[in-house]
């Protein structure tokens, strides 16, 4: 069975999250689109309630002056000429009646000049109110114009020159017809007043209509951001990493979001655990040292020292118990400095300086203090290294990762057995081999190998090793951008790291030795 | 009372076996789970030891699996787990698995002193520290007797056997059960310690004028008398 291990994030990693008070959030998603809603909404109904006014408004007036041009001609057509040059407007009762002083319509007529009155209608005649002959610029180039009576009343006329028939008992005197200006007006009121009418319904159907769809925004948008308000609900009483999002129907859009959050909450899950492990394993690693400190020196001093006073009666035991604490004290400092290399290899920051370094001669000063145990347990070490083989690498990571590979090796090969350590350059970098044969190792520790403070045996018995090495070990190998594989087939248990190959920081050189 | 220490942590055994050594407890202990589970098991009827202190991670076989191999066998010892393993479900575990007690460590001393003295005391019905028989009492605590109010001055070893005898008082004990809690199995069989010391005890407790506190048992042991 085969296991690649890739460099476990750091153990450390408090995980806070932290508010930062100078960081001033966005405005709500739902104060944000409501506010630009009702804006485009407010713009859009603005521009058809303006544009529907001013269309009404001048289709009332285009009818307004179509009825006045009608009502011109009407009354141009009955425009009369009698053989004694009397001149009237020769209406019929019908149309009378509206130009009446009860009527809505005027006229008056001119000579071609425009100086003489020659008729006018008879609301005209009864009140005595002529009308002027217009001046200034007509409205358009049908000389349309508006003014307004004595009394206030606003008028819109239409001036032109028109040809009045004179009546003839034949046909032939038809060419006698005499020019006239005529000028019919209305009583400008009714339009007025239906322009005004107009501006009341179209603002009231702006305000409508704003308030509304201003109604049937918030409430939409309220509801299509209610997944996501339950989505902040269901975050928000996640209070440990174990929990997932309460499973739920979402959109389309927050439903990719919830699988992120679960897997994040994870990934949290896994890291907290890790950690939470971790502090264990540190505290169950002090609580021995320090219950055999207390244990030792409490029974010292209850048995040498008599109660009450400082007088020793059994220096001997006093002795043998700050024997003990010197001892255990040694043995937790080597602990607490294993543990800071760790935390410092996990930390990222250490500077990783490379140099130009020998592999024999490192592996020569590496096996050196191994030799006794080798011989006491019956080892046998086989090393294949290329002869004068320099690499360009950190120098004591290097020598870290080969003590703790060779030190691992040593401590739990079968007793009489080989280990066989090979190093060699590829084209990746330089490989590291280490494989040694162990009794009765689990397969499913390989997961495991590289967890601080895993032991393969869990009782403190032996107190040189704290679980660490095989952490710091990975770590190294990390810190120098490589990688390690671990086997174990046929009782044989091989780790493999490989250190990259990095034109910009590793050059291996080979060198003959003449 | 003869107490077995199984702990891997040699100076944390050695400072236990001397400390329940001063406190008037016969002492064996081991580093190693196997060969604690032998001893423990060495005396079938289950009276070698009075109490194991039993850590949970050792070399060779580990706390738990000693405890169970114990207590599906039949033996009754109490045992007090004693471990670095100091959360919640630890205990439990070891308590469900049939431990009398569970001391995490860092312990106190007087601590364990405390335990292992009302596991023994509550294993002989006892529920104070105290035992009152007519005018005569014994203070677990602080190792003290008291005959008619006055303090009796015991030895160690004696102290230790009264103890015993009245922890015990509804049965009798045998001679060869004193050997083992109360004194080194190095003693000679054919020597007369214990009687010595029952004889010791005797001339210490007895009220004149009135029955013994000890009875003899001819040719099973010795009984005290608990009325």
């Amino acid at each position: 069975m085969e296991r690649i291990h890739s460099s476990p994030l750091n153990v450390g990693w408090a995980i806070s999250l932290e508010i930062n008070e100078n960081i001033t959030s966005m405005r709500s998603i739902k104060t944000t689109t409501t506010f630009n809603a009702l804006i485009c909404v407010t713009i859009i109904m603005s521009i058809f309630s303006v544009g529907g006014y001013q269309l009404f408004k001048n289709e009332l007036e285009a009818q307004f002056n179509r009825e006045l041009e009608n009502e011109f001609k009407s009354v141009g057509s009955v425009a009369r000429i009698w053989p004694d040059g009397d001149f009237y407007i020769d209406l019929d009762f019908d149309m009378a009646s509206q130009y009446e002083v009860s009527g809505t319509s005027l006229f008056q007529v001119w000579d071609v000049t425009g100086r003489e009155i020659i008729d006018q209608a008879p609301a005209i005649e009864a009140t005595g109110e002529y009308l002027a002959h217009p001046t200034g610029e007509p409205l358009d180039e049908r000389l349309l114009y508006d003014f307004s009576q004595p009394t206030g009343k606003q008028l819109r006329g239409l001036i032109n020159t028109i040809s009045a028939q004179v009546v003839q008992e034949d046909s032939q005197s038809r060419d006698q017809d005499k020019e006239i200006q005529l000028l019919v007006a209305k009583d400008l009121t009714p339009l007025n007043n239906a322009k005004k009418r107009m501006l009341q319904y179209s603002l009231l159907f702006f305000f409508s209509i704003l308030v509304v769809v201003s109604l049937a925004l918030v409430y939409t948008i309220r509801k299509a951001l209610k997944p996501l308000d339950d989505l902040v609900e269901d975050i928000s009483t996640i209070e440990s990493s174990g929990q997932k999002l309460q499973q739920r129907l979402r959109p389309e859009e927050l439903s990719s979001v919830s699988q992120v959050i679960d897997a994040l909450i994870a990934r949290l899950d896994v890291i907290v655990k890790r950690e939470r492990r971790y502090n264990s394993n540190i505290a169950h690693e002090l609580r021995t040292p320090i219950s055999e400190l207390r244990i030792a020196t409490d029974i010292a001093l209850k048995s040498s020292v008599i109660p009450n006073s400082d007088i020793i009666q059994n220096p001997g035991r006093l002795l043998i118990a700050t024997k003990q604490a010197n001892s255990i004290s040694i043995s937790m400092s080597n602990l607490v400095n294993t543990m800071l290399s760790l935390v410092r290899l996990e930390s990222g920051e250490l500077q990783v300086k490379y140099s130009n370094c020998c592999l024999n001669t490192i592996l020569d000063t590496m096996l050196l203090p191994f030799e006794q145990k080798l011989a006491a347990r019956g080892l046998n070490l086989k090393r294949d290294c290329p002869i004068q083989q320099f690499v360009m690498t950190d120098k004591t990571l290097l020598e870290t990762i080969l003590k703790n590979l060779i030190d691992n090796a040593v401590e739990y090969s079968s007793a009489g057995t080989l280990i066989e350590l090979i190093i060699e350059t590829t084209n990746f970098g330089i490989q590291i081999s280490i494989s040694n044969f162990v009794d009765g190792f689990n397969v499913r520790d390989l997961d495991e190998l590289f967890a601080p403070f895993w032991k393969s045996d869990k009782s403190r018995f032996n107190k040189e090793h704290y679980g660490l090495g095989l952490a710091i070990t990975n770590e190294a190998v990390s810190a120098l951008r490589g990688g390690i594989k671990t086997n174990y087939s046929n009782g044989k248990l091989q780790f493999v790291v490989e250190l990259p190959q990095h034109h910009s920081h590793i050059e291996l050189k080979q060198y003959v030795v003449a | 009372m003869r107490i077995l220490v199984i702990e891997d942590s040699h100076i944390l055994r050695a400072s236990l076996v001397t400390g329940l050594t001063d406190q008037g407890y016969i002492v064996d202990a081991t580093g190693d789970g196997k060969h604690g589970l032998w001893l423990a098991e060495s005396f079938q009827d289950g009276t070698a030891y009075d109490l194991i202190i039993l850590d949970i991670m050792l070399p060779g076989m580990d706390g738990y699996s000693i405890l169970r191999a114990l207590r599906d066998s039949g033996n009754h010892t109490l045992i007090l787990m004693l471990s670095a393993k100091y959360e919640v479900d630890d205990r439990v575990k070891g308590l469900r698995f049939g431990a009398d007690d569970y001391l995490a460590k860092p312990f106190d001393f007087d601590e364990l002193i405390a335990r292992i003295e009302a596991l023994i005391r509550r294993k002989g019905g006892m529920s104070t520290n105290t035992i009152k028989v007519e005018e005569l009492t014994l203070l677990f605590n602080s190792k003290e007797v008291y005959k008619q109010g006055i303090k009796l001055n015991l030895p160690p070893r004696e102290y230790a056997l009264l103890e015993y005898l009245m922890v015990n008082a509804n049965r009798v004990v045998s001679r060869s059960e004193i050997e083992q809690k109360i004194y080194d199995s190095n003693i000679s069989p054919m020597s007369n310690v214990i009687d010595s010391a029952i004889s010791s005890l005797r001339k210490h407790i007895d009220i004149n004028g009135k029955d013994s506190f000890i009875t003899t048992k001819r040719g099973l042991g010795y009984q005290f008398r608990n009325q």
